[in-house]
């Protein structure tokens, strides 16, 4: 398990497979498993640690920008350039549902707690929450207070946060009906939470990741160093929120301490565009996805 | 009628005799209720014994009223309010008389005054009797009506006795009554008038004195007056009739009808007449003129000029009309020179009489009266406010020389201090002190006294100082005119509020501000309410949804009040914050208030106030970027229920009215309306593995079902297409359906691979079926591999498949099946044998293409073993990362094993008593449907997708055929264990506990069975 913060800066296996760019990795909720997405228009299903490509899923039209896992690691949510997001079926590979309804490229997915709606947000300045419960293909919700495209989603059990270029980072809080706009004044190309849920790291267009105070929405933290300024890019916090992670756009990954921002590592990862980035739930081991169209596992 | 007796001659009917009657009645009375049933007309009422109550000969007999009620035939009800549509109910203006019965009306009648035809002596005999005149004409002359012709119909026409008398004494209608009362005066007038035509043709002058000799009247009944006018135009112009008076007087002003200005002031109204006619004249002067020459001096100009709008001015007065056609030609000749006309009132013609016409006008007067305010030639009209120059200029231009401090440094102070306040507060204040101060030495230096010198220098030094003040943040401004406000210059400038935004931005800023100083200072006195005060400033300042604090003293409509106090302080707080206490000003506002106070140069409490505040505007220009964000700000947001829903929240807008939003398209139905026919046949076809793992992920949230699911699906890839019933059946069902369902379908599936172990008993008969499955499983590979982007040779060895694929893929292709089964059965040493072989060449890359295809797959199968592995600890097998050959070889060696453990524990039972007959034949039967079926399916992906999406649309159907099957399954597989647990309960929960329970047994059974 979490062993005490190490940096996974060793490569441990490549996986290869997708045609053309790779647009996201994601762990599965136990980390035993990986989803890739790219502009090969499918979704693989890997066991990363085997270097083994487990079921493709085709079905998309475009590139595929985001892959979600359901908690239950029984469904997947995808979405991408042809703005619709799928619902699928892990097991058979089967589109369950298809919902359509962006106005143009869906950007990020993401399943709630319960696996019973998918928010997703898009290019058309919108975030939209679609129910997999019922059949009804239409959105359950639509937020349009962006202004501009909606790069990534976050959702607690109470919230859906939402970063977007427009340098917002707003979080709708369900429970309590409101929304909180945290305004970076930089666009915002990618969210994540810290494990404790009290931060949000958002990695920012203008080379620099920022870490906010949830609850305040103060500036904590800036971390610089990589470079971001015009592909959407991942970011994260490390699983026992130690380090942040980020890509960047020379194929570098850089580790940051998250207290002292001072850059811990970075290494030469891929040739290209880091793209994606997955760190393991409970491991030091971390995926990378890249332009260059690889995913490679990195342990420490 | 003759009665029997023919003694008596009855007429009419006889009473009922009383005591019959009351007998009757009173058995009637008796019952109430029967009584009450009837409607009112036929109910009865009776005294107290029953008789019938008798109201008198007179006033209704045996039934007053209506039928013994008061009411009448519409009774009392109220009526009823009706309203359709095509008939409105009609605003009901009650009057009255809605309230008065006849009776009531009858008297209320008579005591109204009004007339009555019957007192209309003439008009009402007069009428009656030509009425009578006029039935007994029409009794005489035949009528197109037969008999005689109702009253009402024709009405004479009659006249009043009193019109026919006065038609007989000559009258005529439309004329005056009464005698023509030509008065001595209007006589004297027309004699004077008379004489006067004799002398008309002497001379003009001679006529205006003639006028006034000649008449012994007043001027202004010299000149015509209507009323004479009138009367001698009925006396000498054979008038017929009388000429209405809108005729004669046309309405051609614009005071209302009727109303006459000039009423009470004849002499007006004749002025008016008069210029009235001379301004017609002035239209047709050829005309008068040449009427003159043709008739000279005619008399009668009226008959000249016919009736018409001249007449009756001066068809008596000859010599007005001279006078006026004099004036004419005057006129004429005056037109022709063009010459301007004179003023009115000037012209003595014109003049009232009694008034003598005033030799200066009132306008030259005027001048004279009120001169105008000489304006000086250096006048600026236009207003300049005093900018920061000018602040500048006015000070340097007055500058008093340098001046030596009074030795007394008390004095000293005295006097700058003073000097500071004269120049804040302004020169008012000095002369003030100077009255105050007269006598007193102290303050000579105002006058004229040591030091004031001193003090006129220093107070041109601190006036200087706060214009200087007051200049510095405008400098910029003047400096760059040009330079373009942004919006929040330009919002403080014109005091527009702020942007919500914006201000929440800054309030966050202020927080700690607000909280720690100037917040302690309200509601000193009430520690409790502080308390309060404090907590809301706190949540104002955090944001949401502001909820009454629980455990609070004061009742609801207190705590609203409190809550508006609060707002108020609140408000007061933010206002005062920045001022006060923020050190980061926006530079807009210390710029503003520099130039109110540049502006405003009287000096006040609050300038000095505000003065520093503007040094301190230049520290807002630190400000910089990273300081301004993050911003947070709070806004409302509605979340849709159904969000909530699907989240386990509680909607926080529950209750309140909601836009439902109705789904515009049905896209996916209409595409989906393409069935076929065979796919619906299809539907009907048994459940197979697919069920089972689709249905899994509803209940069960580990991942190991999941993965079992995934596992199961991988091996008989094919069938997964084809079988959506139990996964839609999954999804859209709920929990416990879905529970009975994978027991189904989980049964069904075992019962599948039941068959794939019992193959062995397959007759040669299934040769060509087999051949066709593995046709199909080819195409199917070749498809796969295309996606994978791998070649598959159409034919595989079948030792190869056996190797790899192992009895895992039982249901996959009937040649798979067979073969693995026989192996199964046969050698499951050998089995493992192969296992170990792959142990040691494992690389999948090393094998041949047929191989590779495999070994893709295989280590998926790898894959979801060693995660079982780890996931199940029971299972006892290496760490999670144990090689892939011994995961292989585990799941291998323990296939049928295995899969009797994963897919439930009654197979097991079965499977290993294996003596179920009825489970032998049907399975065959079924395997034998399911190739046939993935034959079909495995034709092409549009047929397959097609196929998922019948069965998406028509899931209702689809579910029928799978309940259909499942219940199925599960009599037959309730029956086959009935026999072995006959306790085991319906619950899902349990069973999956014993199929754990049972998992581990058949785990150690069969590591048993190994060992041996």
């Amino acid at each position: 398990m979490a062993a005490g913060g190490k940096i996974p800066s060793k490569e441990a296996g490549v996986l290869r497979g997708h045609e053309g760019a790779v647009l996201a990795v994601r762990f599965n909720t136990d980390g035993n498993y990986c989803l890739s997405c790219g502009k090969d228009r499918s979704l693989r299903l890997w066991n990363p640690y085997k270097a083994l490509p487990i079921k493709s899923y085709s079905g998309h039209a475009r590139e595929v920008r985001d892959v979600a896992v359901s908690k239950d690691n029984a469904k997947l949510s995808s979405c991408g350039g042809d703005r619709q997001l799928f619902y699928w079926d892990v097991a058979t590979g089967r589109i369950i549902r298809k919902f359509r309804g962006h106005d143009s490229e869906v950007n990020s997915v993401k399943f709630n707690e319960y696996g019973a709606a998918i928010v997703s947000g898009g290019y058309d300045k919108s975030v939209r929450a679609w129910d997999c419960r019922s059949q009804s293909i239409e959105p359950i919700q639509k937020i349009d207070s962006f202004a501009d495209s909606v790069t990534s989603v976050v959702l607690t059990s109470t919230e859906i946060i939402a970063g977007s270029v427009d340098g917002t980072i707003r979080t709708f809080d369900i429970r309590m009906g409101r929304e909180v706009v945290d305004t970076l004044g930089q666009s915002v190309t990618c969210i994540s939470m810290s494990n404790d849920g009290n931060c949000l790291l958002a990695g920012c267009l203008d080379s620099n990741l920022r870490l906010l105070d949830r609850s305040t929405g103060d500036l904590l933290q800036e971390y610089k160093g990589h470079m971001n300024k015009s592909y959407k890019m991942d970011s994260c916090l490390t699983n026992d929120d130690s380090h942040v992670v980020s890509g960047s756009e020379d194929g570098r990954v850089f580790f940051w301490d998250l207290v002292d921002p001072s850059l811990i590592s970075s290494f030469k990862a891929h040739t290209s565009v880091i793209t994606g980035l997955a760190y393991h739930p409970k491991e030091d081991c971390m995926l990378t996805s890249s332009v260059d169209g690889t995913i490679r596992l990195w342990k420490s | 009628m003759d009665d029997e007796g023919g003694q008596y001659i009855y007429y009419g009917q006889p009473l009922e005799r009383e005591e019959d009657l009351s007998r009757k009645k009173a058995k009637l009375a008796v019952d109430q209720g029967q009584a009450r049933r009837l409607p009112p007309w036929k109910q009865e009422v009776t005294d107290a014994e029953g008789r019938r109550r008798f109201h008198g000969a007179f006033t209704g007999g045996f039934s007053a009223g209506y039928y013994n009620t008061v009411g009448s035939k519409e009774g009392w009800a109220p009526k009823a309010f009706s309203s359709s549509r095509t008939q409105r109910a009609q605003t009901a203006q009650q009057s009255v008389d809605d309230f008065l019965d006849e009776d009531e009306l009858e008297e209320a009648r008579l005591k109204s005054v009004g007339t009555s035809s019957d007192y209309d002596t003439f008009g009402f005999t007069a009428a009656e009797i030509a009425r009578r005149n006029a039935a007994k004409e029409a009794e005489k002359r035949p009528s197109a009506i037969p008999g005689p012709v109702p009253d009402e119909i024709v009405v004479p026409a009659t006249q009043s006795i009193g019109v026919k008398l006065l038609m007989k004494m000559g009258w005529r209608r439309g004329r005056v009554v009464g005698p023509r009362l030509l008065t001595a005066v209007a006589a004297a007038r027309r004699e004077g008038r008379k004489a006067a035509m004799a002398l008309a043709s002497s001379s003009q002058v001679e006529e205006q004195e003639k006028k006034v000799y000649g008449a012994q009247l007043p001027p202004s009944f010299a000149t015509s007056t209507l009323p004479s006018a009138e009367e001698e135009a009925e006396e000498e112009i054979d008038v017929t009739e009388n000429i209405p008076e809108f005729v004669l007087h046309p309405k051609n002003d614009v005071y209302g009808l009727g109303f006459d200005p000039l009423k009470n002031a004849p002499e007006f109204k004749d002025l008016k007449n008069a210029r009235k006619t001379k301004d017609t004249k002035i239209w047709m002067p050829g005309r008068m003129k040449d009427s003159r020459d043709a008739s000279g001096k005619a008399r009668n100009i009226g008959s000249q000029f016919g009736v018409g709008d001249m007449d009756y001015f001066h068809d008596d007065d000859e010599e007005i009309y001279d006078t006026v056609a004099g004036d004419i030609e005057e006129r004429d000749e005056d037109a022709m020179k063009v010459e301007r006309p004179k003023p009115r009132l000037l012209n003595t013609e014109d003049c009232i009489p009694g008034f003598i016409p005033a030799t200066s006008s009132l306008t030259q007067l005027k001048p004279n009266r009120i001169p105008h305010p000489k304006v000086p030639p250096d006048f600026d009209t236009r207003v300049t406010f005093a900018t920061a120059l000018d602040v500048e200029r006015r000070f340097s231009i007055s500058e008093p020389p340098e001046a030596e401090p009074p030795s007394d440094p008390e004095m000293t102070k005295l006097i700058d201090g003073f000097a500071t306040f004269v120049a804040r507060i302004g020169p008012r204040f000095e002369e003030l002190s100077k009255e105050k101060h007269a006598g007193n030495p102290q303050f000579s230096f105002l006058v004229d006294g040591p030091g004031h010198e001193y003090y006129r220098r220093k107070l041109w030094e601190e006036q200087r100082n706060i214009a200087e003040k007051g200049n510095e943040p405008i400098e910029p401004k003047r400096k760059g005119q040009n330079e373009k406000l942004d919006a929040g210059q330009r919002a403080v400038i014109l005091g527009e509020a702020p942007l919500p935004r914006q201000e929440k931005a800054r309030l966050h800023e202020k927080t700690t501000v607000i909280d720690t100083s100037k917040a302690k200072l309200f509601f000193k006195d009430n520690p409790q309410k502080q308390e309060r005060f404090e907590v809301y400033i706190k949540e104002k300042l955090v944001g949401g949804i502001k909820r009454r604090p629980e455990g609070i003293s004061i009742s609801r409509a207190q705590y609203e009040l409190e809550m508006r106090e609060f707002e108020d302080a609140f408000r007061s707080l933010e206002t005062a914050g920045p001022k006060t206490v923020l050190p980061e000003q926006p530079k807009e506002v210390s710029e503003l208030t520099a130039m109110m106070t540049s502006r405003f140069t009287s000096g006040t409490v609050e300038t000095i106030s505000l003065a520093p505040f503007s040094e301190s505007g230049s520290s807002s220009k630190e400000l910089t970027l990273t300081g301004e964000y993050p911003r947070r700000e709070e806004n409302p947001w509605r979340p849709s229920a159904m969000l909530c829903k699907r989240f386990n929240l509680i909607d926080p807008f529950a209750g309140k009215p909601v836009t439902v939003t109705k789904p515009k398209t049905q896209t996916d139905s209409f595409i989906l309306g393409i069935i076929s026919a065979e796919e619906g046949a299809k539907k009907e076809t048994p459940q197979a593995t697919v069920s089972a793992s689709l249905s899994l992920p509803g209940t069960s949230s580990t991942i190991k079902d999941t993965l079992q699911a995934v596992e199961e699906e991988l091996k008989p890839v094919k069938t997964i297409t084809e079988k959506p019933v139990d996964l839609y059946k999954a999804i859209f069902s709920d929990e416990e359906d879905e529970d009975e369902d994978i027991e189904g379908g989980k049964e069904t599936s075992v019962e599948l691979h039941e068959h794939g172990g019992k193959e062995v008993t397959a007759k040669q008969s299934e040769a060509a079926q087999a051949a066709l499955n593995r046709l199909a499983a080819g195409d199917f590979l070749e498809s796969l591999g295309k996606e994978l982007g791998l070649t598959v040779p159409v034919e595989k060895p079948r030792v190869e498949l056996n190797l790899y694929k192992g009895p895992s893929r039982p249901a996959n292709s009937g040649v798979v099946e067979k073969s693995v089964a026989s192996k199964v059965s046969s050698e499951p040493d050998q089995e493992k044998s192969n296992v170990e072989s792959k142990k040691t060449g494992l690389d999948p890359p090393a094998r041949a293409d047929g191989q590779e295809k495999v070994s893709r797959w295989a280590p998926m199968d790898n894959d979801l073993v060693q995660n079982r592995s780890t996931e199940s600890a029971h299972l006892g097998g290496g760490p999670a990362n144990s090689d892939v050959g011994e995961a292989l070889g585990k799941n291998l060696e323990g296939e049928p094993g295995s899969q009797k453990k994963v897919f439930g524990p009654s197979k097991d039972h079965r499977s290993s008593s294996s003596s179920d007959e009825d489970s032998e034949s049907e399975p065959e039967e079924r395997r034998r449907r399911h190739s046939k079926k993935s034959r079909e399916d495995s034709d092409s992906e549009s047929h397959k997708r097609r196929s998922r999406r019948h069965s998406k649309r028509s899931g209702h159907a689809s579910d029928n055929s799978g309940d259909y099957d499942h219940s199925k399954s599960r009599r037959r597989s309730k029956s086959s264990r009935r026999g072995k647990d006959d306790k085991e309960s319906r619950r899902h929960h349990k069973r999956r506990h014993e199929k754990h329970k049972r998992k581990e047994d058949d785990g150690d059974g069969r590591k048993k069975s190994r060992l041996q």
